[in-house]
């Protein structure tokens, strides 16, 4: 009984290392063949959305926002540019830099909104602290019939 | 190449992350190498700690920690030996990040300033609602005296016209009273008040002069002229002088019903001043008389 089983082991022993033997190169070929560094297609995606994103909030209005902006669409430009040479990993970190500035332009635009409409808001206060201020000018005493 | 090392990512509060900064830009860190940090990062860093001084610290604490971590993952890459255009591009994002922690900073800032302005210009719209209020009150009980007051004076004037229209009719009924240039002229018949040739008058005469006495008193009349006339019989000159006589007679009588005496004053006109023909007995009655003259124009009272 045991001598069968000792047997068995060995003959199952062998056929593994034949089929490593014939499989393993096959794999390792495939395996450079299609396991490069892929296309970063998810930062793509995030760093056009911020792009759009700093445009609708008007980023390209003002100087400062405008200026990352541009900068944020030149490395969309340039990722895209570095996915079609392969160059899959150097593009992922081309776009993280896009996304960082799209996102920083975005947020110079609210803030620049935000301080305007402060801006506003202190405008009308003061206006209002002139009506306030201003003493009342009471009608002339009419004559008595 | 030179194995640097970093402490590794650890949370610390923001307040403490300007410290762990300064330490980081400091090389005080253990284990840190001789290698330079390339530019992005001393940029991020010198970034990072002047935003965890300013504003940011309270106004962004979310977003400046973000930045933080970015910061960290830099500095972990660097000390890594991590490839340096990938260091570089941490940098690059971290300092982007305490840029984004700064802006929204100065966003919560503005916020808050809005949030401030508004609760003062509420204050103040309230504050001015009140006073328009009050003044709208004040100008509303104002013009309600005016109205009282106009009303008030409209009753009296209607009192004091009703009052003057009733002197006149009863002045009616005892002489007769006729509105001419010189004023209103009441004329009472010499015959009712006087016998022939006399001055004294008559008990009837006294019954009808009161009731013009009250009349004048009523109307509160200021200014009376009394004047004596007569027909042409006799001299002229005793007709002036019993002119006179009767005039006096007629003013001393009404003076004694309390007509002020420096409101009126007697004048004998005698027989200069007919109103009828002194040829028939009639005329000649209608021209024996007494005039009162009320409110004479530019004549004034004899005091």
């Amino acid at each position: 009984m045991s001598a069968f089983a000792s047997v068995d082991v060995g003959k199952k022993s062998g056929m593994y290392t034949r089929i490593v033997t014939v499989c393993a190169p096959v794999l390792c070929a495939l395996f450079a063949c299609g396991g490069g560094y892929p296309e970063p297609r998810n930062q793509l995606s995030a760093s056009e959305a911020a792009v759009r994103a700093a445009e609708v909030a008007g980023a390209q209005n003002s100087p400062q926002s405008a200026l990352h902006l541009k900068r944020a669409r030149e490395q969309v430009d340039s990722g895209k540019g570095l996915i079609q040479e392969g160059e899959n990993e150097r593009a992922e970190w081309v776009l993280r830099r896009a996304q960082a500035d799209a996102d920083l332009a975005l947020t110079i635009a609210n803030e620049e909104g935000q301080r305007k409409r402060a801006a506003q808001a202190k405008e009308e206060l003061e206006q209002l602290k002139e009506t306030v201020e201003k003493p009342v000018e009471k009608p002339a005493e009419t004559p008595k019939p | 190449m030179a194995r640097r090392t970093f402490t590794g990512s650890r949370h610390v509060p923001t307040s403490w992350a300007g410290v762990l900064a300064s330490m980081i830009i400091g090389g005080s860190l253990p284990g840190c190498g001789t290698a330079a940090a390339p530019q992005e990062l001393h940029s991020a860093r010198h970034a990072y700690t002047e935003a965890s001084q300013g504003p940011a610290a309270e106004l962004a604490p979310a977003q400046l920690d973000t930045a933080r971590q970015a910061l960290e993952r830099a500095n972990m890459a660097f000390g890594s030996g991590t490839d340096e255009a990938v260091v570089r591009d941490l940098a690059y994002v971290a300092e982007r990040k305490v840029a984004i922690a700064v802006a929204s900073a100065g966003i919560e800032q503005a916020n808050r300033d809005i949030v401030d302005y508004d609760k003062q210009r509420d204050t103040l719209r309230r504050k001015l609602q009140n006073e328009t209020q009050t003044e709208l009150a004040r100008a509303k009980k104002e013009l309600e005296e005016q109205k009282k007051e106009l009303a008030s004076e409209r009753e009296a004037r209607l009192v004091a016209e009703r009052k003057a229209a009733d002197a006149i009719k009863s002045l009616d009924e005892v002489a007769r009273v006729k509105e001419e240039a010189r004023g209103l002229v009441i004329t009472l018949s010499g015959g009712v008040l006087f016998a022939t040739g006399q001055h004294s008058l008559l008990p009837i005469a006294k019954d009808k002069l009161r009731e013009v006495a009250k009349a004048l008193l009523d109307q509160g009349e200021t200014n009376i002229v009394v004047e004596g006339h007569t027909d042409s019989r006799g001299s002229s000159n005793k007709n002036h002088e019993l002119s006179l006589l009767r005039a006096q007679e007629v003013r001393g009588f009404l003076v004694s019903q309390g007509i002020p005496t420096s409101n009126i004053r007697a004048l004998g006109v005698g027989e200069e001043r007919p109103v009828a023909s002194n040829e028939t007995a009639e005329g000649r009655a209608n021209n024996r008389r007494v005039e009162i003259v009320v409110n004479p124009k530019g004549a004034k009272p004899k005091t």
